[in-house]
């Protein structure tokens, strides 16, 4: 290595740096440009920016974006009309090409010219339509126009209304606009005492509301305060200097009236998923950190050969029975070195493996606690990565559930996988699913989970003597199947279905993945508790709501496998999707 | 040797025949609880003497249970989940390379005895059937067995009757059976561990005391077994005590490579299944059996260190 030569180009690339920099720093100073024509404000910003978000005076921005590569990209320009007279200000955010840097510059205009006539007298604006009724975890992000659960940020531009004008504002609830309902029609909100509108995000505001036009330009905002819970349930805000509006419940908002898109309220639900290992084993003893052994365990039932070369990934999670002061998840990947499995005297079913490099953690068989732990998924394990994972189908998840008003949202884990058990224990699910569930308060037997999150996993299913049970696609716990406390997991029996599909069974046929998927639809609603009174316990006889000559989802004898998922709704008490979309929040565990 | 021989051949095509011909099956199973009385939601254990006067069969390594009030209705228990019905009965096949769920073979004139063990708190069994657990009173039990051949809907025999009453729990009792309702069975098991050992519920919760160790949990079971010598719970915990004392051989292994304390501590489990195996109860007998193939010999451990000495990095043990 010459060190000589390497310090001049370390030099050169340093002080281009610096220039780099400067060249930066003395560019920002005019990107924008702001000059008004009449009572027209106009902008533009410089070239060479892909992106750039633009409001005035606090206003929603609006985006507008190049398709050519940024930086041979044109300037901006866009204008804002219907000013009021007095100074107002622009602020303009461009993103730097090839970077997350943002680079906004504020400037002010004053606007001396009146708006035209034709410039109605206020706009009346909701900075989003989907309000969700909470967001439970902080590294998540509200959707726009939202800062607060339940709450919806609407902002009244006066613009040639007279200051000192009163404004009336009523909240109105418009008819559910879901197909499946037979019976929507304005005021079917289920939560009647939310939609009420308040001057500050902290105050519950009225169904009505009324104040004085301020002096100046810029926005009033208000909030919206929506329903926590009741997904589904939806408003529009009206304004209008006609105190009718909120006098006459007939009031229809006409020319001299402002009202808002409708506003939705929506859950969020976050899914913690988990799959298991096709083929894999369980540790056993303890494998240090820095050695490169470990000594695994096959299940009994399974058919698993470890070869040199493989690569495993391995997986830890704390004790089940919690303990611990600093509990920890983690995994790696290691490949077995060349002559690198071994058989042990006396124990068939185990082997001595030596990696290509020593590992990075420990590994260790759970063993203090819980009887007969790894037939009951509890403990360290060992997935080989070709043979892949028995793992969950989401795809019609957002079909079915959006109907309902509910999204959810995938949870960063930090082990995404399980150890395999050929035959998971019938109902006693719980050790497996909560040994490796990462995201609850308490990381004990029990394990509740955080506020809205749910366990999802991937698995092989029950046992039928030698055999899998085709008969069980899938199993979600409930404090009446399951012998713990607020049990979190939905399992979809992925090695189950896989057979069900060859067999003389209600999905033989089918394509496993869709019948999983569907699964995936019918156990979450599970996680629900719907149908918790029915005749059918838990599940339902009727057809689907959006196609009658299907099943509903829920159904238990239903042909899941043609890619349709849907709920059924024969009245506003006896649907799924009423049920799902009234849920009290956090979602128990049913 | 030759007419010996001949009589052995001549037996089997005769069973063979017999077989082939269809030849009514013959089977008496005895069932016996060892118990005459149970309190709601604690289970006891079911023996079943099978005599097989019939061709050979495969018993199934799974039964259902009948449960019926004198003089009233009867209906086949569940695990607390409706359809969940089967329960699973030990029968400990010799065959090391058999799957763990075949078949049972029974030849003619053979008899067995197989058993549906008494379970602890959070093991799904039939105490957990609403129609069970809400509802004390005296009920005929039987058990019904299966051909592995035969359909799901066809027994292949029904056990005798036996009577086992179910009663309320004491009233003074209440406040600990409330919170096992509430399935708070971590907190009832250390408290009942610490403060009241010598309550006839501290053996069906034994699987929920907490330990740092597998040799400390090894050491409650002991006690709980020394306290409570006549629980239904007996065998079960035995077989804990081999577990346990069987991982503690395969940690202390792993942690300080000390092969010899290793050693000692799966000979400790070795004895105790054997004492499992001596027990006179038909699931002590087959379990104790099935751990005893289980506990690894000092040539496990030797051959363990080898493969570290060939191939692994050395690294200083824990001390």
């Amino acid at each position: 290595m010459n060190l000589s030569a390497q310090i001049p180009r370390h030099i050169a690339r340093v002080s281009l740096i610096i220039v780099a920099s400067m060249v930066g720093t003395v560019l920002s100073a005019d990107q924008l440009t702001v000059t008004t024509d009449g009572n027209t404000i106009w902008w533009n910003t410089a070239p060479g920016y892909c992106c750039v978000t633009v409001s005035l005076d606090n206003e929603q921005p609006s985006t507008h974006c190049s398709v050519t590569a940024c930086e041979n990209a044109a300037g901006k320009s866009g204008q804002f009309g219907c000013n009021r007279v007095g100074t107002h200000v622009v602020k303009a955010c461009m993103h730097v090409p090839d970077s997350t840097e943002k680079i906004c510059e504020s400037k002010t205009i004053t606007v001396t010219e009146p708006p035209p006539p034709g410039c109605p007298l206020f706009t009346l604006t909701a900075l989003g339509s989907k309000v969700l009724t909470h967001k439970y975890q902080t590294s998540d992000t509200y959707p726009s126009g939202q800062s607060r659960d339940a709450q919806m940020e609407v902002q009244i531009k006066p613009i040639r209304v007279e200051t000192g004008t009163t404004l009336y504002l009523r909240v109105i609830d418009p008819a559910d606009p879901s197909t499946y309902r037979s019976d929507p029609e304005p005021n079917d909100n289920h939560d009647t005492a939310a939609g009420r509108v308040a001057l500050s995000p902290s105050d519950s505001g009225g169904k009505t509301l009324q104040f004085t036009v301020p002096d100046g330009p810029g926005v009033v905002p208000l909030y919206l305060n929506t329903t926590g819970f009741a997904a589904g349930d939806n408003y529009i805000v009206q304004a209008s200097a006609d105190p009718q509006v909120v006098e006459n419940p007939e009031y229809v908002c006409g020319p001299t009236c402002q009202q808002t898109p409708t506003i939705t309220a929506w859950k969020r639900i976050y899914l913690e998923k988990k799959r298991m290992f096709r083929s894999g084993a369980f540790v056993v003893g303890t494998a240090q950190a820095g050695q490169n052994q470990v000594t695994v365990e096959i299940p009994d039932d399974a058919r698993v050969r470890f070869r040199p070369g493989d690569a495993l990934r391995l997986v830890h999670a704390p004790p089940l029975h919690g303990g611990e002061l600093f509990p920890l998840f983690y995994s790696e990947d290691v490949i077995i070195a060349a002559h690198g499995v071994d058989r042990v005297q006396g124990a068939n079913n185990r082997r001595v493996l030596t990696m290509t490099t020593p590992l990075q953690h420990t590994y260790r068989q759970e063993d203090e606690s819980v009887q007969n732990a790894m037939a009951l998924g509890v403990g360290d394990g060992v997935g080989i990565l070709a043979a892949g994972f028995y793992e969950t189908n989401d795809a019609y998840v957002a079909q079915a559930f959006g109907r309902a008003f509910v999204e959810f949202q995938n949870i960063a884990t930090r082990v995404a996988e399980i150890p395999l058990l050929p035959f998971l224990p019938m109902v006693r699910e719980e050790f497996i699913s909560n040994k490796w569930f990462e995201h609850s308060p308490v990381l004990g037997r029990v394990r509740p989970g955080d506020e809205n999150v749910k366990h999802v996993l991937g698995g092989t299913g029950w046992r039928d003597g030698n055999k899998i049970d085709v008969a069980r696609l899938g199993v979600t716990g409930s404090g009446i199947t399951h012998d713990v406390s607020s049990p979190n997991f939905s399992w979809t029996f992925v090695r189950a279905i896989e057979a069900a599909v060859q067999h003389g069974t209600a999905v033989t046929g089918f394509d496993a993945w869709i019948v999983n998927g569907e699964n995936v639809v019918h156990e979450l609603a599970h996680v629900f508790n719907v149908n918790a009174f029915g005749a059918e316990r838990w599940h339902c006889s009727a057809d689907m709501a959006t196609d009658s000559t299907k099943s509903c989802t829920m159904n238990r004898d239903t042909n899941r496998g043609d890619g349709v998922v849907g709920f059924h709704w024969i009245s506003d008490t006896d649907s799924e999707y009423m049920t799902i979309r009234r849920t009290f929040e956090p979602v128990p565990s049913p | 040797m030759r007419k010996h021989v001949c009589v052995l051949v001549l037996s089997v095509l005769v069973a063979l025949s017999v077989v082939a011909s269809g030849a009514p099956r013959r089977m008496d199973v005895t069932l016996s609880i060892d118990r005459a009385e149970t309190v709601l939601g604690l289970s006891v254990p079911l023996t079943l003497r099978i005599r097989n006067a019939g061709p050979p069969i495969l018993l199934a390594q799974r039964a259902r249970l009948r449960f019926t009030r004198p003089g009233g209705g009867s209906f086949i228990a569940n695990k607390g989940v409706e359809g969940v019905e089967w329960f699973d009965i030990e029968v400990g096949p010799d065959d090391p390379d058999a799957l763990s769920y075949d078949p049972l073979p029974i030849g003619t004139n053979q008899t067995v005895e197989v058993a549906i063990p008494a379970v602890p708190f959070g093991h799904p069994t039939w105490t957990r059937d609403t129609r069970l657990r809400d509802h004390p009173g005296v009920w005929n039990v039987e058990v019904l067995l299966y051909d592995e051949r035969d359909s799901a809907d066809q027994p292949l025999a029904v056990s005798s009757k036996a009577t086992l009453s179910i009663v309320r729990p004491d009233e003074r009792d209440m406040p600990i059976w409330d919170a096992i309702r509430r399935k708070e069975y971590a907190i009832v098991a250390e408290k009942l561990y610490r403060e009241q050992p010598e309550s006839s519920l501290l053996p069906y919760l034994a699987d929920h005391l907490p330990a740092a160790h597998p040799i400390k949990k090894a050491e409650m079971l002991r006690r709980i077994v020394e306290l409570h010598p006549n629980s239904p719970l007996v065998p079960y915990l035995r077989s804990g005590i081999v577990y346990f004392l069987r991982a503690a051989s395969d940690r202390v292994y792993g942690e300080t490579y000390d092969v010899e304390r290793a050693v000692a501590l799966a000979n400790e489990a070795r004895a105790e299944a054997m004492k499992l195996s001596a027990a006179p109860d038909a699931w002590s007998k087959i379990e104790g059996k099935k751990r005893l193939k289980e506990i690894p010999t000092r040539g496990y451990f030797d051959s363990l260190e080898k493969h570290r000495r060939e191939k692994g990095f050395q690294k200083e043990p824990r001390q």
